[in-house]
Protein backbone atom coordinates (compact mmCIF):
# COMPACT_ATOMS: atom_id res chain seq x y z
CA UNK A 1 0.00 0.00 0.00
CA UNK A 2 1.37 3.43 -0.91
CA UNK A 3 0.14 6.90 -0.14
CA UNK A 4 -0.04 9.83 -2.47
CA UNK A 5 2.21 12.77 -1.59
CA UNK A 6 0.00 15.17 0.34
CA UNK A 7 0.65 18.19 2.46
CA UNK A 8 0.23 16.84 5.95
CA UNK A 9 0.09 18.26 8.53
CA UNK A 10 -1.57 21.43 7.34
CA UNK A 11 0.35 24.68 7.83
CA UNK A 12 -0.57 26.41 11.09
CA UNK A 13 -2.08 23.26 12.53
CA UNK A 14 -3.39 23.17 16.07
CA UNK A 15 -1.79 21.29 18.94
CA UNK A 16 -3.82 18.55 20.58
CA UNK A 17 -4.62 20.80 23.52
CA UNK A 18 -5.87 23.58 21.21
CA UNK A 19 -7.82 21.06 19.15
CA UNK A 20 -9.52 19.69 22.25
CA UNK A 21 -10.31 23.18 23.50
CA UNK A 22 -11.83 24.18 20.15
CA UNK A 23 -13.87 20.98 19.85
CA UNK A 24 -15.05 21.17 23.45
CA UNK A 25 -16.01 24.84 23.12
CA UNK A 26 -17.87 24.21 19.86
CA UNK A 27 -19.76 21.23 21.28
CA UNK A 28 -20.63 23.06 24.49
CA UNK A 29 -21.77 26.18 22.66
CA UNK A 30 -23.85 24.15 20.22
CA UNK A 31 -25.47 22.08 22.99
CA UNK A 32 -26.26 25.18 25.07
CA UNK A 33 -27.68 27.08 22.11
CA UNK A 34 -29.76 24.07 21.03
CA UNK A 35 -31.12 23.71 24.57
CA UNK A 36 -31.99 27.42 24.69
CA UNK A 37 -33.68 27.17 21.30
CA UNK A 38 -35.66 24.10 22.30
CA UNK A 39 -36.68 25.21 25.78
CA UNK A 40 -36.74 28.97 26.07
CA UNK A 41 -37.50 30.77 22.83
CA UNK A 42 -40.97 31.51 21.51
CA UNK A 43 -41.65 29.37 18.43
CA UNK A 44 -41.35 31.31 15.19
CA UNK A 45 -40.01 34.42 16.90
CA UNK A 46 -37.21 36.58 15.57
CA UNK A 47 -35.07 35.46 18.52
CA UNK A 48 -35.54 31.82 17.52
CA UNK A 49 -34.59 32.56 13.91
CA UNK A 50 -31.51 34.47 15.01
CA UNK A 51 -30.53 31.69 17.38
CA UNK A 52 -30.91 29.07 14.64
CA UNK A 53 -28.69 31.09 12.33
CA UNK A 54 -26.14 31.53 15.11
CA UNK A 55 -26.13 27.81 15.95
CA UNK A 56 -25.67 26.80 12.33
CA UNK A 57 -22.88 29.33 11.79
CA UNK A 58 -21.11 28.60 15.09
CA UNK A 59 -21.15 24.81 14.80
CA UNK A 60 -20.13 24.75 11.17
CA UNK A 61 -17.58 27.54 11.72
CA UNK A 62 -16.03 25.92 14.79
CA UNK A 63 -15.84 22.58 13.05
CA UNK A 64 -14.34 24.13 9.91
CA UNK A 65 -11.78 26.00 12.04
CA UNK A 66 -10.50 22.82 13.70
CA UNK A 67 -10.54 20.77 10.52
CA UNK A 68 -8.81 23.39 8.40
CA UNK A 69 -5.88 23.31 10.80
CA UNK A 70 -5.43 19.59 11.12
CA UNK A 71 -5.30 16.46 9.04
CA UNK A 72 -8.42 15.07 10.62
CA UNK A 73 -11.03 16.12 8.14
CA UNK A 74 -8.81 14.67 5.46
CA UNK A 75 -8.17 11.41 7.29
CA UNK A 76 -11.84 11.13 8.15
CA UNK A 77 -13.01 11.53 4.56
CA UNK A 78 -10.22 10.66 2.14
CA UNK A 79 -10.43 7.65 -0.19
CA UNK A 80 -8.68 4.56 1.18
CA UNK A 81 -5.83 4.71 -1.32
CA UNK A 82 -4.78 8.14 -0.05
CA UNK A 83 -4.23 6.86 3.49
CA UNK A 84 -1.61 4.58 4.93
CA UNK A 85 -2.34 1.63 7.20
CA UNK A 86 -2.05 3.63 10.45
CA UNK A 87 -4.41 6.31 9.18
CA UNK A 88 -6.90 3.68 7.99
CA UNK A 89 -6.79 1.99 11.40
CA UNK A 90 -7.25 5.35 13.09
CA UNK A 91 -10.23 6.17 10.90
CA UNK A 92 -11.82 2.77 11.43
CA UNK A 93 -11.52 3.20 15.20
CA UNK A 94 -13.02 6.68 15.09
CA UNK A 95 -15.91 5.61 12.85
CA UNK A 96 -16.66 2.71 15.17
CA UNK A 97 -16.67 4.97 18.22
CA UNK A 98 -18.74 7.62 16.44
CA UNK A 99 -21.25 4.97 15.40
CA UNK A 100 -21.44 3.66 18.98
CA UNK A 101 -21.96 7.20 20.28
CA UNK A 102 -24.59 8.04 17.67
CA UNK A 103 -26.43 4.73 18.06
CA UNK A 104 -26.39 5.05 21.85
CA UNK A 105 -27.81 8.57 21.72
CA UNK A 106 -30.40 7.57 19.09
CA UNK A 107 -31.60 4.70 21.30
CA UNK A 108 -31.67 6.98 24.35
CA UNK A 109 -33.58 9.66 22.40
CA UNK A 110 -36.05 7.08 21.08
CA UNK A 111 -36.61 5.75 24.58
CA UNK A 112 -37.08 9.29 25.90
CA UNK A 113 -39.45 10.50 23.17
CA UNK A 114 -41.48 7.30 22.87
CA UNK A 115 -41.70 6.16 26.48
CA UNK A 116 -40.36 8.48 29.15
CA UNK A 117 -41.59 11.87 28.01
CA UNK A 118 -45.21 10.89 27.24
CA UNK A 119 -45.54 8.75 30.36
CA UNK A 120 -43.96 11.21 32.77
CA UNK A 121 -45.08 14.42 31.13
CA UNK A 122 -41.54 15.55 30.31
CA UNK A 123 -40.52 18.03 27.63
CA UNK A 124 -41.27 17.06 24.04
CA UNK A 125 -40.55 19.03 20.87
CA UNK A 126 -43.78 20.42 19.52
CA UNK A 127 -43.05 23.39 17.29
CA UNK A 128 -40.92 23.56 14.19
CA UNK A 129 -38.09 25.39 16.00
CA UNK A 130 -37.94 22.74 18.70
CA UNK A 131 -37.82 19.93 16.16
CA UNK A 132 -35.18 21.94 14.28
CA UNK A 133 -33.02 21.93 17.43
CA UNK A 134 -33.34 18.16 17.86
CA UNK A 135 -32.72 17.31 14.20
CA UNK A 136 -29.84 19.79 13.86
CA UNK A 137 -28.19 18.30 16.95
CA UNK A 138 -28.31 14.82 15.43
CA UNK A 139 -27.10 16.10 12.05
CA UNK A 140 -24.09 17.80 13.59
CA UNK A 141 -23.32 14.71 15.64
CA UNK A 142 -23.68 12.35 12.69
CA UNK A 143 -21.55 14.41 10.32
CA UNK A 144 -18.97 15.76 12.74
CA UNK A 145 -18.39 13.02 15.30
CA UNK A 146 -15.91 10.82 13.36
CA UNK A 147 -13.53 13.65 12.49
CA UNK A 148 -14.02 15.33 15.87
CA UNK A 149 -13.11 12.08 17.67
CA UNK A 150 -10.07 11.74 15.44
CA UNK A 151 -9.00 15.28 16.24
CA UNK A 152 -9.65 14.76 19.94
CA UNK A 153 -7.59 11.55 20.18
CA UNK A 154 -4.68 11.98 17.83
CA UNK A 155 -1.34 12.79 19.48
CA UNK A 156 0.74 15.64 18.13
CA UNK A 157 2.98 14.34 15.37
CA UNK A 158 6.75 14.81 15.34
CA UNK A 159 8.63 16.61 12.64
CA UNK A 160 10.16 14.86 9.67
CA UNK A 161 13.84 15.14 10.64
CA UNK B 1 3.88 -3.65 22.20
CA UNK B 2 6.41 -4.05 19.43
CA UNK B 3 9.82 -2.45 20.02
CA UNK B 4 11.92 -1.24 17.12
CA UNK B 5 15.23 0.29 16.16
CA UNK B 6 13.93 2.53 13.40
CA UNK B 7 15.11 5.78 14.97
CA UNK B 8 18.56 4.37 15.62
CA UNK B 9 18.92 2.96 12.12
CA UNK B 10 17.62 6.14 10.57
CA UNK B 11 20.09 8.26 12.50
CA UNK B 12 22.94 5.89 11.75
CA UNK B 13 22.24 6.06 8.02
CA UNK B 14 21.31 9.73 7.97
CA UNK B 15 17.85 9.10 6.58
CA UNK B 16 14.96 11.48 7.31
CA UNK B 17 11.51 10.30 8.28
CA UNK B 18 10.18 11.63 5.01
CA UNK B 19 12.74 9.64 2.99
CA UNK B 20 12.00 6.44 4.85
CA UNK B 21 8.26 7.08 4.59
CA UNK B 22 8.45 7.58 0.83
CA UNK B 23 10.53 4.42 0.45
CA UNK B 24 8.04 2.25 2.31
CA UNK B 25 4.87 4.00 1.13
CA UNK B 26 3.45 5.62 4.25
CA UNK B 27 2.96 9.15 5.50
CA UNK B 28 6.06 10.49 7.27
CA UNK B 29 4.11 11.03 10.49
CA UNK B 30 3.50 7.30 10.64
CA UNK B 31 7.26 6.80 10.94
CA UNK B 32 7.22 9.07 13.99
CA UNK B 33 4.40 7.07 15.57
CA UNK B 34 6.31 3.85 14.87
CA UNK B 35 9.49 5.21 16.43
CA UNK B 36 7.66 6.31 19.57
CA UNK B 37 5.98 2.90 19.86
CA UNK B 38 2.54 4.48 19.43
CA UNK B 39 1.74 2.26 16.48
CA UNK B 40 2.66 -1.35 15.67
CA UNK B 41 3.13 -1.95 11.94
CA UNK B 42 1.56 -4.65 9.82
CA UNK B 43 3.80 -7.50 8.74
CA UNK B 44 4.01 -5.97 5.26
CA UNK B 45 5.17 -2.59 6.56
CA UNK B 46 7.61 -4.16 9.03
CA UNK B 47 9.19 -6.20 6.22
CA UNK B 48 9.39 -3.18 3.94
CA UNK B 49 11.19 -1.21 6.64
CA UNK B 50 13.57 -4.09 7.34
CA UNK B 51 14.25 -4.43 3.62
CA UNK B 52 14.94 -0.71 3.36
CA UNK B 53 17.66 -1.04 6.01
CA UNK B 54 18.92 -4.32 4.53
CA UNK B 55 18.40 -6.19 7.77
CA UNK B 56 16.36 -9.19 8.91
CA UNK B 57 13.05 -8.09 10.34
CA UNK B 58 13.94 -9.42 13.81
CA UNK B 59 16.89 -7.02 13.95
CA UNK B 60 14.57 -4.07 13.45
CA UNK B 61 11.51 -5.22 15.43
CA UNK B 62 11.25 -7.19 18.65
CA UNK B 63 8.64 -8.10 21.26
CA UNK B 64 11.33 -7.51 23.90
CA UNK B 65 13.03 -4.15 24.42
CA UNK B 66 16.34 -3.91 22.58
CA UNK B 67 19.45 -3.75 24.78
CA UNK B 68 21.48 -0.54 24.49
CA UNK B 69 23.82 -0.63 21.52
CA UNK B 70 26.90 -0.21 23.75
CA UNK B 71 25.90 -3.27 25.81
CA UNK B 72 25.40 -5.34 22.68
CA UNK B 73 28.79 -4.26 21.32
CA UNK B 74 30.47 -5.21 24.59
CA UNK B 75 28.75 -8.59 24.51
CA UNK B 76 29.77 -9.16 20.89
CA UNK B 77 33.35 -8.15 21.67
CA UNK B 78 33.47 -10.50 24.64
CA UNK B 79 32.04 -13.28 22.52
CA UNK B 80 34.65 -12.78 19.83
CA UNK B 81 37.38 -12.78 22.46
CA UNK B 82 36.03 -16.08 23.82
CA UNK B 83 35.06 -14.63 27.17
CA UNK B 84 32.01 -16.14 28.96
Amino acid sequence: MTTKPLTRPRPGRLSRRARRAAIGATALAAATALAVLALLTEPGSAAASLLKLTIATATLGGFAFVMSRSIHWFVGNAPDEALDERELALRNRSYFRAYALFAGLAVAAGFYFLDLAPDLGLWMPVHYDQWWAVVWGFLVLALGAPAALLAWDEADPDGDA
Amino acid sequence: MLHNRIALLRTERNVTRRELAEAVGVNFQTIGYLERGDYSPSLELAMKIARFFGLPVEMVFSFEPFAPLAAELMRAKASLAGEP
